[in-house]
């Protein structure tokens, strides 16, 4: 709890501190603020309890809520450090970049930690707001405000549909605390078409915040129009978010209806991996690519949810270790090359040109295809493990569209470290110290997560 | 310091020079590089030398476990014994002269860092094969040595004459040892089902103490399999003509892989298996013909062969022809003995050469040298000595240690003596001619090579002064008991004290008088045959002939028998054909058609997927709705 | 209250009714009316007059800023009625935490100042 307010106030002083038109200010503030808290988190762990005591019955920081939010809290570490050079291009808004990725992360704490349906959804919309404006960020830029525009549509309608859900679900077991509406359902007195459709119905926006087809078509134009340093947040914060509010609600809330959501989800993910890995083959643009492969992404993280082992936490915070790594490498590396119309062959020789970045670049992309023994394949490989036994189907079906995915996570690989018989053409990027630091532990993240899994 | 700590420390010590040369060499001076590298190597000596000194009984170094099975149980363990200690003493000390000599031989090569990586590199793989105390960690050595062995000798791959050749040398080299590998690995996997362990001690104890001994033919797959390994890495008949290809390496790579240490690794395997072939007399009745044979045919070919390494090396595999002689009569410590004073001459001689040379210019062929006696003097004396140690001149080293062999091979078979007496013959005569065609006589090179004419510089000539001493002294260690009462065989008791096997082995010895008579008609024979050179090599001044006037029998030796024409013809040709008919029918006509359409279908459907993607928000909000009412349809038809 | 398979059945057929009913309809209109086809006719925005300039140019944001913050500090008044009513039972604890409610808004309000949002002339 102790740091869930330490992260808000940083929020509202880097918003502040803003005012003054330095840029170095408001990023040592959101450091500080941020790091602090991920001590407190730490801290947490390890003692069992905060240093504030509040009596708050919506929020509960428990053992998987800490990981989760540490994780989250390291990624906005991240993707701040690297996306510096990016904010500070323009001082007047600097701060409201940075206290938006803060409020956001807010949310994201709230949607990890909530004990009732109520302030799962407060965190939601705290998490979603911002992304909204962030999206849009880029206000002359045609696509940017585009992807803005069509994330809170369909977003909305998402969010009108989360609370038509919850309502149906409150109907059925009169209650928002997750603790009472398990047991509702456990014990029988909760049952029919009131509770079912409402979890369906429940469903359905939750996969449209995790993009899971048939609800993912926002991701690509939403991803590919947005800054890069946004993608990079959505992919990996609000993913983490919102997987992990899935699995809880659940497999934890939803037990007792495991039939009814699990025969579901099944085909949803077989279709989210499908339909994710083949889009992503014939895309030219790099973040458009990454949208599609983080729907399949997607579809592969859902299994974790899906099996019914006590280990879903941790492998599911395992995959997405491997996956958000990955995937802020990869965008601070984009945000580096800064190709104007964001194609792949912008990439071409980059990797060979610049013989650090293109380590980091062959780590996060080995990681994402899941080869040993990086993060990624640990990830990929508890998450499949797990679930083999009970959905040998679905597992296959995942490894084969995963074969799939290599092609073009290889290909890009292939673009980047190309021989370029110009050389002169390619750039020598030059990443600032942080984004040096910033790729540096990306890379020994993905390279000792073997390890971490251990 | 514990023997413990030592050990590890004399591991670690090369590791760490491969580690910063490999890492930092690029940005380092030469002379840097060099001297860490060669200090390393001389540190690590210092420490054998005080294992040596305080070690007495066998020692287990346990590191880590690797695996733990229910099977099996692999472990990283070291093991120090007699055997153990003196070969890192022999790996570690002509290794550290090696180095030196290298400092000044490779000074004008761009790769210097990367060759002094890849030489410590080699040590530390060499330390784990004799140091290790299992099979499994002599495995590991035993490819490790191979990769070093296989980078050196394609170690000038770039050059922009011979690189190519090079690299097909290093090729060579790195398959013919993995055929001998995977005999090795078969005999390991063959153990480990018989015995269910791979470390040495637990083994001797099945076999020695428990009599835990499997079927004779077991045995003798067991053994065969290991001795296939060896003739790998020892370059036996049929797996020898990797040997003298390897000279494409630098001569220092020569002197310390592929003369003194590396290729006696067989050697070190068939000793430290001692009692299992005790237990398969037929594979040592192999072992002794297949060295035989190999001993013969190497000493035949290096008769007329014209260039300076390539002698050297046929010499070489010859004289590992002759320790399997030894091993096949059950004489292990009389090979260890050879192995070692092999291992000075051999380095001496092979280090002679690179000094020669050097001085040369970089030429190898002895058709154009000549007379070189008095343009570098050192080189000269230093590489007559080891001649006439290779040639088993009286009362240097190896004198000694082939005696010592030849005595256990009259007691054998009076016939297989007088073979291997006529390779020792073959071996004089070689060398001599070898040594008066290079050091005397005129002068046949170009004029501007004899202008270049130099002797080396002393961390070149060091080494070579080092060696040649102990090329002198190195019988000492193992005198026959003819002419003193004590402190003979000190290395055979050495050995015996407390390596696994060879205590039981009882070397018998000759009579006084019947090894006065061998050792007299040795001596009288190298010394006729050194008369007999010196008359026609100097006084008639007779040379070498062009390729084109041989005729007979010495064509068959300058072209090395046709082994690598037959080899070619057997095995190369016909398994090039099988690839090629693989690649054109099963690569291309099945593979890449039945994949190349299901990646076009794949390609297809991920077009007709993308299409979904409309663009339309619209669209989207349908499906979204869609998908909800998809849900519920689901609910409504399946509950 | 148990239900079987054909209980549903009038809602299939009102189901079935209703999407055969949109369908006749889209479908017809297809073929009834009369069809004319111009340039100018299928263009964008064709309203009959020729359009003039274009679409998209900046418009001031100024009187929407006004208005939306207008309703945002309206709705947070409008949270002070159930307190009002509940200001006894509610105690110390209810009038912490209306405080820091207000509290945020007036950082939030603060905010809008320093940004310069509420200047009508700039």
């Amino acid at each position: 709890m102790d740091a869930l307010i330490i992260v808000f106030v940083t929020g509202l002083i880097s918003m502040f501190i803003a005012m003054a038109k330095k840029p170095v200010l408001v990023l040592a503030t959101a450091m500080i603020g941020l790091s602090s808290a991920l001590a407190l988190m730490i801290n947490q762990w390890w003692t069992g309890t905060g240093f504030i005591q509040l009596n708050y019955e919506g929020l509960l920081f428990d053992k998987p809520s800490i990981l989760y939010s540490s994780l989250a809290i390291s990624f906005v570490l991240l993707i701040i450090a690297g996306g510096y050079s990016y904010f500070k291009q323009e001082v007047e808004h600097t701060g409201e970049y940075i206290s938006l990725l803060i409020f956001s992360l807010v949310g994201a704490m709230c949607m990890i930690a909530f004990t009732d349906l109520f302030m799962f959804f407060l965190g939601l919309e705290i998490l979603s707001i911002p992304i909204y404006v962030m999206v849009g960020s880029k206000k002359r830029d045609i696509l940017s405000t585009e992807a803005s525009l069509k994330y809170f549509f369909t977003g909305s309608l998402a969010t009108g549909i989360l609370l038509f859900g919850t309502a149906w679900v409150y109907g059925a077991t009169g209650s928002f605390k997750i603790n009472e509406i398990s047991a509702a359902i456990l014990d029988g007195s909760a049952k029919g078409a009131l509770l079912n459709v409402g979890i369906l119905i429940m469903m359905a926006a939750f996969l449209f915040k995790v993009g899971a087809a048939p609800f993912h078509f926002w991701s690509p134009d939403v991803y590919g129009g947005a800054p890069t340093i946004v993608t990079g947040f959505m992919a990996a914060v609000v993913k983490l978010a919102g997987l992990f509010a899935f699995l809880k609600l659940f497999t934890f809330t939803f037990w007792g209806a495991y039939p009814l959501w699990s025969g579901a989800l099944f085909g949803i993910i077989i279709l989210t991996v499908i339909v994710g890995n083949l889009s992503a083959l014939a895309q030219t643009r790099f973040k458009r690519m990454l949208a599609f492969s983080s729907i399949a992404n997607a579809g592969y993280a859902l299994i974790a949810i899906m099996n019914q082992s006590n280990w879903s936490t941790w492998n599911l915070w395992m995959y997405i270790y491997g996956y958000g790594f990955a995937i802020i490498a990869l965008i601070i590396i984009s945000l580096l090359v800064n190709d104007e119309n964001d194609s792949i062959e912008g990439f071409r020789g980059v990797g060979r040109k610049n013989p650090f970045i293109g380590f980091v670049l062959t780590v996060s992309l080995l990681s994402l295809a899941g080869v040993p023994p990086l993060a990624g394949f640990f990830g990929k490989y508890m998450v499949f493990a797990a679930a083999f036994k009970q959905y040998p189907v679905l597992v296959i079906t995942a490894i084969a569209t995963s074969g799939i995915g290599m092609v073009y996570y290889l290909r890009f690989f292939m673009t980047a470290m190309a021989k370029e018989e110009n050389e002169s053409t390619v750039e020598k990027l030059k990443p600032s110290i942080l984004q040096t630091i910033v790729l540096l532990i990306c890379a020994i993240a993905l390279l000792i997560g073997g390890y971490i899994a251990y | 310091m514990a023997i413990d700590k030592l050990i590890l420390l004399i591991m670690a010590l090369p590791l760490l020079g491969a580690f910063v040369n490999g890492t930092a060499g690029k940005y380092l001076p030469k002379k840097i590089v060099g001297t860490l590298a060669t200090l390393v190597m001389f540190a690590a000596f210092g420490l054998a030398l005080m294992v040596f000194n305080r070690l007495h009984d066998t020692q287990i170094i346990h590191l880590f476990q690797v695996l733990n099975l229910d099977s099996i149980t692999l472990n990283a363990r070291l093991q120090v014994d007699s055997l153990s200690i003196w070969m890192t003493l022999v790996v570690t000390g002509v290794g550290a002269l090696i180095h030196l000599f290298s400092m000044g031989y490779m000074s004008h090569d761009k790769g210097y860092y990367k060759f002094f990586t890849y030489l410590n590199l080699f040590i530390f793989a060499m330390l784990i094969l004799v140091l290790g105390s299992n099979y499994f960690m002599l495995f590991f050595g035993w490819e490790g040595v191979g990769i070093c062995s296989y980078l050196l000798i394609g170690f000038h791959y770039s050059d922009l004459e011979k690189g190519m050749l090079n690299s097909i040398a290093a090729r060579k080299a790195f398959i013919m040892n993995r055929i001998g590998d995977l005999g090795l690995l078969v005999a390991l996997f063959l153990i480990l089902n018989q015995f269910g362990t791979l470390e040495y001690n637990e083994l001797a104890d099945r076999i020695l103490v428990d009599k835990l001994i499997p079927s004779d033919w077991m045995m003798l797959g067991i053994t065969l399999m290991l001795f296939i390994g060896a003739t790998g890495k020892s370059a036996q008949i049929p797996l020898f003509t990797w040997l003298p290809d390897a000279m494409a390496g630098p001569t220092p790579v020569s002197a310390l892989i592929h003369a003194a240490t590396m290729v006696t690794a067989g050697i070190f395997l068939v000793v430290r298996s001692n009692y299992l072939f005790e237990l398969a007399p037929t594979t040592q009745d192999i072992m002794l013909y297949v060295g035989l044979a190999t001993s013969l045919v190497a000493a035949f070919i290096a008769m007329r062969q014209n260039d300076i390494k390539k002698v050297l090396a046929y010499s070489t595999v010859s004289q590992l022809g002759l320790l399997f002689v030894a091993l096949g009569m059950g004489a292990y410590t009389a090979a260890i003995f050879h192995v070692t004073t092999h291992a000075f001459f051999k380095a001496l001689l092979f280090l002679g050469s690179g000094s020669v040379i050097h001085a040369m210019s970089d030429e190898q062929d002895i058709r154009k040298m000549g007379g070189l006696k008095k343009f570098i003097p050192i080189t000269h004396l230093t590489f007559l000595i080891g001649t006439l140690a290779i040639a088993g001149f009286p009362l240097l080293s190896g004198f000694y240690s082939k005696d010592e062999i030849l005595a256990h091979a009259v007691m054998h078979n009076g016939v297989i003596y007088a073979v291997l007496m006529f390779s020792v013959a073959l071996t004089a005569i070689y060398m001599f001619r070898m040594y008066f065609l290079v050091f005397h006589g005129e002068f046949r090179g170009s004029a501007e090579a004899k202008h270049h004419l130099h002797e080396s510089p002393l961390n070149m000539t060091l080494p070579l002064i080092v060696l040649a001493i102990l090329s002198v002294f190195g019988g000492l260690l193992n005198l026959p008991g003819l002419f003193f009462e004590k402190g003979t065989h000190w290395l055979s008791h050495f050995l015996e004290h407390n390596t696994r096997g060879l205590e039981l082995i009882h070397s018998v010895h000759l009579e006084t008088s019947q090894a006065m008579l061998l050792m007299g008609s040795a001596v009288v024979m190298t010394i006729c045959i050194l008369i007999a050179s010196f008359v026609v090599y100097v006084k008639r001044g007779s040379l070498a002939k062009a390729d084109s006037e041989l005729t007979g029998w010495e064509l068959a030796s300058n072209k090395k028998l046709y082994f690598d024409e037959v080899y070619n013809k057997l095995f190369v040709q016909p398994i090039e054909w099988i690839g090629k008919m693989s690649h054109q029918v099963i690569e291309v006509a099945v593979l890449n058609k039945s994949i190349s359409v299901f990646t076009t279908a794949i390609g297809k459907t991920g077009d007709l997927v993308r299409k979904w993607q409309t663009g339309y928000v619209s669209n989207y909000l349908l499906w979204m709705v869609l998908g909800i009412v998809g849900l519920v349809v689901y609910y409504l038809l399946k509950f | 209250m148990n239900s079987t398979g054909i209980d549903y059945l009038p809602i299939v057929l009102q189901i079935g009714v209703i999407g055969g009913f949109v369908a006749f309809v889209l479908f017809i209109t297809h073929y009834l009316g009369p069809r004319l086809k111009s340039k100018k006719k299928d263009s964008n925005w064709e309203c009959g007059i020729e359009s003039e300039g274009n679409a998209r140019f900046p418009v001031s944001v100024r009187y929407f800023m006004t208005a939306i913050l207008f309703v945002l500090f309206d709705v947070e008044v409008i949270f002070f009625y159930p307190y009002a009513v509940n200001f006894k039972a509610l105690q110390l604890e209810g009038l912490l935490a209306v405080i820091l409610f207000v509290a945020f808004f007036l950082i939030g309000f603060f905010y809008v100042l320093k940004k310069g949002a509420l200047e009508w002339e700039k």
